[in-house]
């Protein structure tokens, strides 16, 4: 039986450097408390989560909020209306280009996020979820112009499981931040 | 066969998963993650965890084919008022 004065000393950290630890490397916050077989066991089934979601439906099911379906940035342009040549309507897409489109995450950053709900729960799973997600927007584009792009993107159910696999990983993720944060708070300082 | 073997991994979706056979297979990975994680979360001991989270993905794939049946049951059942 192991001795418990042979155990690691324990460092009393911050609930908040707990969480924000869980979020780099899933599991990392019960790492730092010690509790080091639970740090494993919740990091490898969250991320095996999240890399059997991309297996499942190709890396374009994460959709990067600010980037469109080929790979490049979606940007909003003010157009006057023909109707009514007073006022200005706003469009938004990849095609805009030019002086006076503005990338649409500085121009309504919360709106494209609301487009793209599930990014929110995926990059939860930390930094391993934005170089995916890098990954997907680089596979969007296309090699050869008006060509195929580098990676399919899956549809219906293949697409939903997938969505379903590395949201929910985040989702867990998020739980597991927490109640790491909470029993770091708990512990005696 | 020949899909699996031309099936580049994260480039493309997984051939044949949208089938009707093999779909919902897909549920039994997430079912058991989700136990894990959980049961990791709620057991003192992580000796306890490998029987309880076995335990609750049971029930979680219990609950479900429960579900299932009962929607199918549903829809026949609306599907014979309605003729």
């Amino acid at each position: 039986m192991p001795n418990p004065q042979d155990a690691p000393p324990v460092r009393h950290l911050s609930p908040t450097t707990i969480a924000a630890a869980g979020w780099v490397i899933p599991g990392a916050g019960y790492w730092l408390l010690g509790d080091r077989v639970r740090a494993v066991v919740v990091g490898f089934a969250i991320i095996f989560l999240f890399v059997a979601g991309l297996l499942i439906g190709g890396v374009r099911v994460l959709e990067v909020p600010g980037y469109g379906t080929h790979g490049l940035r979606i940007n909003a342009i003010l157009l006057s209306d023909r109707n009514n040549p007073r006022s200005v309507i706003e469009r938004d897409g990849e095609e805009y280009t030019g002086e006076d489109a503005v990338w649409v995450m500085r121009a309504h950053p919360l709106d494209e996020i609301r487009n793209k709900p599930w990014s929110i729960a995926q990059v939860m799973t930390g930094p391993l979820s934005i170089a995916a997600a890098y990954g997907s927007v680089a596979a969007s584009e296309r090699p050869i112009e008006n060509g195929p792009p580098l990676g399919a993107k899956s549809h219906a159910r293949v697409n939903e499981i997938g969505v379903l696999y590395t949201a929910v990983a985040g989702m867990l993720n998020l739980l597991v931040m927490i109640d790491a944060a909470h029993r770091a708070a708990r512990e005696p300082a | 066969m020949m899909a699996l073997l031309a099936w580049v991994p994260f480039l493309q979706p997984l051939p044949g998963a949208w089938h009707n056979a093999v779909w919902p297979i897909l549920i039994l990975p997430l079912c058991v993650a989700v136990s894990v994680v959980y049961k990791s979360i709620k057991c003192d001991s992580m000796r306890e965890v490998p029987r309880q989270a076995a335990e609750i993905t049971l029930w979680i794939l219990l609950g479900m084919c429960g579900a299932a049946l009962a929607l199918g049951l549903l829809v026949k059942g609306v599907e014979a008022w309605r003729g």
